[in-house]
């Protein structure tokens, strides 16, 4: 039956699309720029750049295979990384404690998070909004209204500066957290429990799982995510600046949903982000190699989202 | 076939598959004005699929649709809607913050310029409350319906369009028997009126009184057609399962041995319905509770399980204070259901995950024992008689075996007791049949306890060893095996004056 054919071979174009795309985005770019863009020094580049939005990126996906959503890391991002910084230039602390810090700052910020999703009951959307506009508030007025802070010790800035076999530090934390991530998610009991909260939590709840405490703990694993971005993020530029998170809001919910498409699976997972993230600092880069304005970036991004949502939603209506 | 007048409806060779699932196979039917067509066959027999391509909502990969002799293709179900096809859908969704009389018109809303006009939009829905029985304020919010009126409301909505062709998926499925019993008449005006009914039920004996002939599907295929004076329940059963199966009750005298001991005890239990309960449930035992809808059988059941908070009253399973939440519940051997399948499984998750998401915590503490899980579901899947492939989606099995791998959840957990709210409804015979048979083998030889809500005395009569039958929140009466499914019904309706 030719029918059944056409829509098998559709099946097999929906489930490689996005991975499709991405091969010919990354030929494309390089056909237009074959002295620059096909480099090891340039996909250095890419990957070092993608790396805090990866970390993000999948610590988020946690949170959003619970079936709920975060809008307060970005926030979350600023405060950890004026307190990394401030221990060291204030309180004259060595980078492990700065580290410490931050870490702490995180996790802290996602289990309040957590606890207030979980026993609120109010939407997350609407909680870690308020939270995020938080966080930003105190980051600003820690810092005195907004001042860049760039007392940072040389222990600090080397947990970015150096490579392993030219790999360089920040992917490598980046690979080590997507892949912790993406065990907790497929191979441990709370992976399998929020999978189960976020398909049906009424069914969840009444399976005798504990959803409170499943909520707290994916706004904790995206807590810590944060916390080591932050310190990726000002340990790079060896100082805090009031825009240190900008640009990181909108992509990791980028890569999170784009990853639900990577091999059609349907729904959130870690491995489907890490590809979205890749892409998405792909395109960035390529359009800065061919010498566009930054805006382009931002509507192309954009606008891949939504070609990607439709097609998903395509695919399941075929499914 | 074709002979007599021109059909309204004319199917012809209709196909449709969902990726390796044929759920419509060369189906051809006449629909004929001023007729109600029973549509009978076990859960996945492509009934809904057959429906939801007549209404617009599934387009069919090749086939055709005649409408009055001429082909029409739908691409949605306003087209169909447009043709005068309207369906009252198994599921069912009412925007709860609107009222009555703007769900019963939504989509077609009396009015001029874009404003509604409200008096002829509450006269029109009081015309269509009258003609399906509820006696309900149209203006009230459709969220404050009880589950039965909103049921009822639905079928109101799809007759609310003047069909020529109404379709009914499973009205009755959530029904008591004796509200179900008030669509014989409905449809029957209709038909009168010159439109054609299709009217899917599981319910046989609706089928019987409701129709004047019926088609039976199996497998995606039409595998019968009976006119209305051949269509005895055993004939129909034979046509959609291929063996006639009647089910026996359990010899007598294998009464349950009380001296066995209590597992779940309550005492003056109250919740929101619920009114003073006092309850002794003994191991091994299946205990019905019967009554109509609102009578308060869901809410004792959850109140029981701990699912739901009681406001005054103990209540102790195996001699400690009872569970607070599903988590204790399941902790203390208490495995609860919910009616239906919508809050007991997981959609996107896979047949196994789904039955063993109560139990990896036994198993372990940090990882899921992948190996372990396998062999369990594999001794469960023998017991619950669950056949296919543990790693396909939940919601490419039938209702019934949903339903048994719901019941496996909680026997791999390996609980004392079960709760069950409904644990047959909406499924096919067969299915019905052997969670019956596996309710009873569970009672005879674990020791399981059962404590079940249904809504069908019938199945109450034939399963259970007792049956505490309510009204109003209140326990009216108790009956012991054996009973009559009547005695049930009888018990439903007007409280007994209690003696102090």
């Amino acid at each position: 039956m030719p029918v059944l054919d056409l829509s098998r071979s559709q099946r097999e174009f929906i489930k490689y699309m996005t991975l499709i795309g991405f091969a010919v985005m990354f030929g494309l770019f390089s056909l237009l720029e074959p002295d620059v863009f096909p480099t090891w020094r340039n996909i250095r580049s890419i990957l070092e750049l993608s790396a805090p939005i990866v970390i993000l990126a999948v610590g988020l996906t946690v949170v959003l295979v619970t079936g709920e959503f975060d809008l307060s890391f970005p926030g979350l991002v600023g405060l950890a990384a004026v307190i990394a910084v401030k221990t060291m230039s204030d309180a004259d602390q060595p980078a492990a404690v700065a580290v410490a810090a931050a870490l702490g700052v995180g996790l802290a910020g996602g289990i309040i998070a957590g606890v207030l999703v979980a026993f609120q009951r109010a939407s997350s959307f609407i909680i870690t909004l308020a939270l995020g506009s938080i966080w930003s508030g105190v980051a600003l007025g820690v810092t005195g209204g907004g001042l860049t802070l760039a007392t940072v010790t040389v222990g600090y800035t080397n947990i970015t500066f150096k490579s392993v076999f030219g790999i360089p530090l920040a992917v490598i934390y980046a690979l080590v957290v997507a892949l912790a991530l993406f065990a907790l998610l497929r191979w441990t009991i709370f992976g399998r429990e929020a999978h189960a909260i976020g398909s049906n939590s009424d069914a969840a709840r009444l399976a005798g799982i504990r959803l409170g405490l499943t909520r707290v703990g994916a706004f904790a694993v995206l807590g810590v995510c944060v916390g080591i971005t932050a310190v990726i993020l000002s340990s790079r530029s060896g100082q805090y600046s009031p825009d240190i998170a900008t640009g990181l809001f909108i992509p990791p919910f980028v890569a999170a949903f784009f990853g639900m498409s990577v091999l059609a699976a349907g729904r959130f997972n870690v491995f489907g982000t890490v590809v979205g993230a890749l892409f998405i600092a792909t395109l960035q880069t390529g359009l800065i190699v061919l010498g566009s304005e930054a805006w382009v970036a931002d509507v192309i991004v954009g606008s891949v989202l939504l070609v990607i949502l439709f097609l998903a939603a395509q695919a399941r209506q075929k499914a | 076939m074709a002979d007599g007048p021109e059909p309204l409806v004319r199917v012809e060779g209709l196909n449709k598959s969902f990726g390796a699932v044929h759920a419509l196979n060369d189906v051809s039917l006449d629909l004929h004005p001023g007729e109600v067509v029973g549509l009978i066959g076990a859960n996945g027999a492509g009934k809904s699929t057959l429906m939801k391509v007549l209404a617009g909502e599934v387009r069919p990969d090749s086939g055709r649709i005649l409408l009055d002799g001429a082909e029409v293709r739908f691409r949605s179900p306003r087209d169909a809607l447009g043709a005068g096809i309207a369906m009252c859908p198994q599921e069912m969704y009412l925007v709860e913050e609107q009222s009555v009389a703007d769900n019963l018109f939504i989509g077609d809303l009396p009015g001029r310029g874009g404003v509604v006009r409200g008096r002829e939009l509450r006269r029109n829905a009081a015309e269509i409350l009258a003609e399906v029985g509820l006696e309900v304020d149209p203006l009230q919010q459709a969220g404050t319906l009880t589950a039965v009126e909103a049921r009822l409301v639905s079928v109101g909505e799809a007759l609310s369009k003047h069909p020529r062709l109404l379709i009914l998926d499973e009205p009755s499925a959530a029904l008591p028997t004796e509200v179900a019993t008030r669509l014989g008449p409905l449809v029957r005006r209709l038909a009168e009126r010159g439109s054609a009914v299709v009217y899917v039920s599981h319910r046989l004996h609706e089928i019987r009184e409701f129709c004047d002939r019926v088609i039976a599907m199996r497998d995606g295929k039409i595998t019968g057609r009976l006119r209305h004076e051949e269509a005895t329940e055993e004939r129909m059963i034979k046509l959609v399962g291929g063996k006639a199966l009647t089910e026996e009750p359990p010899p007598q005298e294998e009464a349950v041995d009380l001296d066995r001991g209590v597992v779940m005890r309550a005492r003056g239990l109250c919740g929101q319905k619920v009114t003073d309960v006092d309850l002794d449930v003994y191991a091994g035992e299946i205990v019905g509770i019967g009554g109509l809808y609102g009578s308060g059988r869901s809410e004792l059941l959850r109140l029981l399980a701990g699912v739901q908070g009681t406001t005054a009253g103990q209540v102790e399973v195996f001699g400690k204070p009872g569970p607070r939440t599903p988590n204790q519940g399941a902790k203390a051997g208490v495995g609860y259901l919910p009616e239906g399948r919508g809050q007991m499984l997981f959609p996107q998750m896979s047949v196994a995950a789904n039955a063993t998401i109560s139990v990896l915590r036994r198993h372990g503490r940090v990882l899921v024992h992948y190996g372990r899980e396998r062999k369990l579901l594999k001794g469960i899947a023998e017991d619950v008689r669950l056949v296919g492939d543990p790693d396909a989606p939940i919601q490419t099995l039938s209702g019934g075996n949903q339903q048994k791998v719901g019941l496996a959840r909680w026997l791999l957990r390996e609980a004392g007791v079960l709760v069950l709210d409904e644990p047959t409804v909406g499924i096919d015979v067969h299915a019905r049949a052997e969670i019956h048979q596996l309710l009873r083998r569970l009672a005879k030889e674990k020791q399981t306890t059962v404590v079940m809500a249904s809504a069908e005395p019938e199945e109450l009569a034939l399963l259970c060893d007792r049956v505490l039958v309510m009204v109003e929140g209140r326990v009216n009466r108790e009956l012991k095996a054996p009973f009559e499914a009547d005695a049930v019904v009888a018990a439903s309706y007007v409280a007994t004056p209690t003696v102090a």
